[in-house]
């Protein structure tokens, strides 16, 4: 016990000694698991996920891009309706130079290493290079380029904290990376501290990007949302199921191993609506009104209308994004209202996203980002 | 040998083939009720037979079940006819529906619609992959098939044309998923892998009517098909228009593969199986040989859709990846039997 002290103790000091922001040369370990060094300086920095820059943006408050000088193309893409709202606040946000489309394979190297980036900030999961693109990683170290993986994707809870810290160090934002984590840690522990001590986990179906293949039904083996549902005091149905991240549950036996509670991902947005009608409409500037009635559409497919959790007012729907963003602890907050309603009544998680996201981000989430039915 | 031996000798042949063809037919009736009465609910067909309407047992048996059974049966038995068709016009042993870049093609299609996000108005998203897919398989063949008529449509032709298509396609295809996302790749993917999961009953009525339209047009040229297999010059001789009969299977065939690939996706495997099946079981008499082989693909079928929910219950296994599991003992079986018989 006091050897333990003693080392804490001795930890804050040397960190209290420590010189200049940055911490030029400190050894860390990366959310991929590879020691790296801290540079002597990050003023450029590449993106291989377009949307980190909303973790950025937690850290570097005055102008999230300043350092950004290369980006994948995914946001755009994935997210149109946030990138215009980043677009209109940050004009500049369309200028920065593209290193790839939204497949790691377009990756350009070349291209990265010419625009002289000090760090190279790639994700797990995601759309730029990944830890299996060894030949990548080594050819942007080779020519002197710090290579640095994050993850709020693959296990959130515990990688969203340690991805900030990281990116804190990285940055040399130490402090604004504390003052997030602590937000963060003190809404999840809401959550986490009242479900330790709660014994029943009703049983959560997860479908999985509703709408965006023809067959039922996609769905949540391990990690990702399936460790969201965990926390919140809800038991994962394909958990033990499907081997993986991912898989297609048989509606038959969905029909026959009945969820005490449906949980769709909504891929849709205002753009998409009447393209792909098929999809939950979530997100920036989504109405209430459209939100319900996609929901109520994807609802009304044979065999998932026909789940007692849908028959009985059980059935509701996330905004997709939230499984890429560092604000995934407002999900989970959402989560526990809905598998444990009668513990969590007094949980605010609109409030809780509106007061995170006013003091962490430079613009406000407007719209409708989970929905329930009827 | 007297005519009359002749007579008898022809009737025992016929009576032998129709024999076979009601045990294969037989068969597939089994396969068929098996593949009904069997999925990760372990739930039996009695019980789901006496299920109210709107329940969830009456769901699981006329919403999930049943369609993909049917899918299952037609899919097979279209590809199957189409694979035997090929054979038998390109002379080529090796040849499949999809020799000519149908599935490629039909690749394409899905993949731009689904990176593209095509919309057709007044058609969901769902519905606007297998018309793509539909369009892009059937544009490609007619296609081959307009360009190996302007060469004369040889059967070596047809086969080169067939062959460029395929390259040509899978280049655009990797071009499409290039510039795709990750999860749109994914996708694309999963739509390759044959499924009959995605079944429903008007897709069902769709492929049954593709397949009501060509197998009696088939069975109209059975005889100059019989005599195509003793040669080309033989066919002539009788009389026979090959090119012309060549490119009017061709149309058949790319009907009948471009709507089972919109589908279900890719199923491989069948439309080269079910007519080796059929003639190692009926021999070359094209009567018996092409309804045959329309039986023979959608016995392996319904038995690959049965594999498919019993090899990891619970979870959807593309039956795409079970067709050659299955198809494979069964044709290894008669290929050996046969070898036997002295």
């Amino acid at each position: 016990m006091i050897r333990h002290l003693l080392l804490v103790l001795a930890i804050a000091v040397a960190l209290s000694l420590s010189p200049g922001p940055a911490q030029a040369g400190l050894k860390v370990v990366d959310l991929a698991g590879r020691t790296i060094t801290v540079p002597d300086k990050v003023e450029r920095i590449i993106l291989g996920e377009g949307r980190a820059v909303i973790a950025l943006a937690i850290l570097d408050r005055a102008d999230p891009l300043a350092r950004i000088v290369g980006t994948m193309g995914d946001f755009p893409l994935l997210d149109p309706i946030g990138h215009a709202k980043w677009l209109r606040r940050f004009p500049q946000l369309g200028k920065i130079a593209a290193i790839g489309k939204v497949a790691a394979d377009s990756f350009s190297v070349e291209r990265s290493i010419a625009l002289k980036p000090d760090l190279a900030l790639f994700s797990m999961a995601g759309h730029g290079p990944a830890p299996k693109d060894v030949e990548i990683v080594k050819q942007l170290e080779a020519a002197g380029i710090t290579v640095a993986f994050v993850d709020f994707f693959f296990d959130p809870l515990v990688n969203t904290p340690k991805s900030m810290e990281l990116l804190g160090t990285l940055l040399g934002r130490q402090a604004e990376a504390a003052e997030f984590n602590a937000v963060y840690g003190r809404e999840l522990a809401k959550v986490t501290d009242r479900v330790a001590a709660l014994k029943d986990r009703p049983l959560v179906f997860i479908e999985n990007r509703v709408g965006l293949q023809a067959e039922c039904c996609a769905s949540i083996g391990n990690g990702i949302l399936g460790t969201m549902v965990a926390a919140a005091g809800g038991r994962n149905l394909a958990s033990g199921l499907i081997p993986g991240y991912a898989g297609t549950i048989s509606l038959e036996y969905l029909m026959t191993h009945q969820p005490d509670l449906y949980l769709g991902t909504a891929v849709g947005n205002i753009d998409s609506a009447a393209k792909a009608p098929e999809r939950i409409v979530l997100g920036h500037d989504t109405p209430v009104e459209l939100a319900k009635s996609s929901f109520a559409r994807a609802l009304a497919r044979p065999g998932i209308g026909q789940l007692q959790a849908v028959r009985q007012g059980r059935a509701h729907a996330l905004w997709h994004h939230f499984v890429h963003s560092p604000f995934n602890v407002v999900a989970v907050q959402v989560l526990a209202q809905w598998i444990h309603p009668e513990h969590f009544a007094d949980l605010d998680p609109a409030a809780t996203l509106r007061e995170m996201t006013a003091r962490f981000q430079p613009l406000p989430l407007d719209g409708v980002f989970w929905t329930q039915y009827p | 040998m007297t005519t009359l031996s002749l007579a008898r000798g022809y009737r025992r042949f016929i009576i032998g083939r129709l024999a076979t063809m009601a045990a294969l037919a037989l068969a597939l009736v089994a396969a068929f009720v098996l593949d009904v009465a069997t999925g990760p609910s372990g739930l039996r067909l009695g019980d789901l037979l006496q299920a109210e309407q709107h329940s969830t047992l009456a769901v699981i048996l006329w919403d999930i079940r049943l369609p993909q059974a049917v899918t299952a049966v037609l899919v097979g038995a279209a590809l199957a006819l189409a694979g035997a068709e090929m054979q038998t016009t390109l002379n080529n042993a090796l040849a499949s529906p999809f020799t000519l870049g149908v599935t490629n093609a039909a690749t394409l299609g899905a993949a731009s619609a689904i990176v593209f996000d095509l919309s057709v108005p007044g058609l969901a998203a769902m519905h606007v992959v297998p018309l793509f897919a539909f369009a892009a398989a059937l544009g490609a063949t007619l296609l081959v098939n307009f360009l190996a008529r302007s060469q004369g449509a040889g059967a070596d032709t047809v086969v080169l044309f067939g062959i460029a298509m395929v390259f040509v396609m899978n280049a655009l295809l990797w071009l499409v998923q290039y510039v795709a996302s990750a999860d749109a790749v994914q996708q694309i993917v999963f739509w390759t892998m044959g499924s009959l999961t995605r079944s429903s009953w008007d897709k069902a009525a769709i492929i049954a009517a593709a397949l009501a339209l060509c197998l009696p047009l088939s069975l109209r040229q059975v005889w100059a098909m019989t005599t195509l297999r003793g040669g080309e010059d033989h066919a002539r001789s009788f009389g026979i228009q090959v090119e012309r009969l060549r490119l009017v299977v061709l149309v058949r065939v790319s009907l009948l593969a471009a709507v089972a690939v919109a589908f279900v996706g890719t199923i491989g495997f069948i439309g080269l199986v079910g007519p080796h099946l059929a003639r190692l079981t009926l021999g070359e008499d094209h009567r018996f040989y092409l309804p045959g082989a329309a039986l023979a693909g959608a016995l392996v079928m319904s038995l690959a859709s049965t594999a498919s929910k019993a090899i990891v219950p619970g979870l959807v296994l593309p039956v795409g990846i079970v067709t050659a599991l299955v198809g494979i003992p069964l044709f290894m079986a008669l290929l050996l039997g046969q070898r036997r018989r002295p």
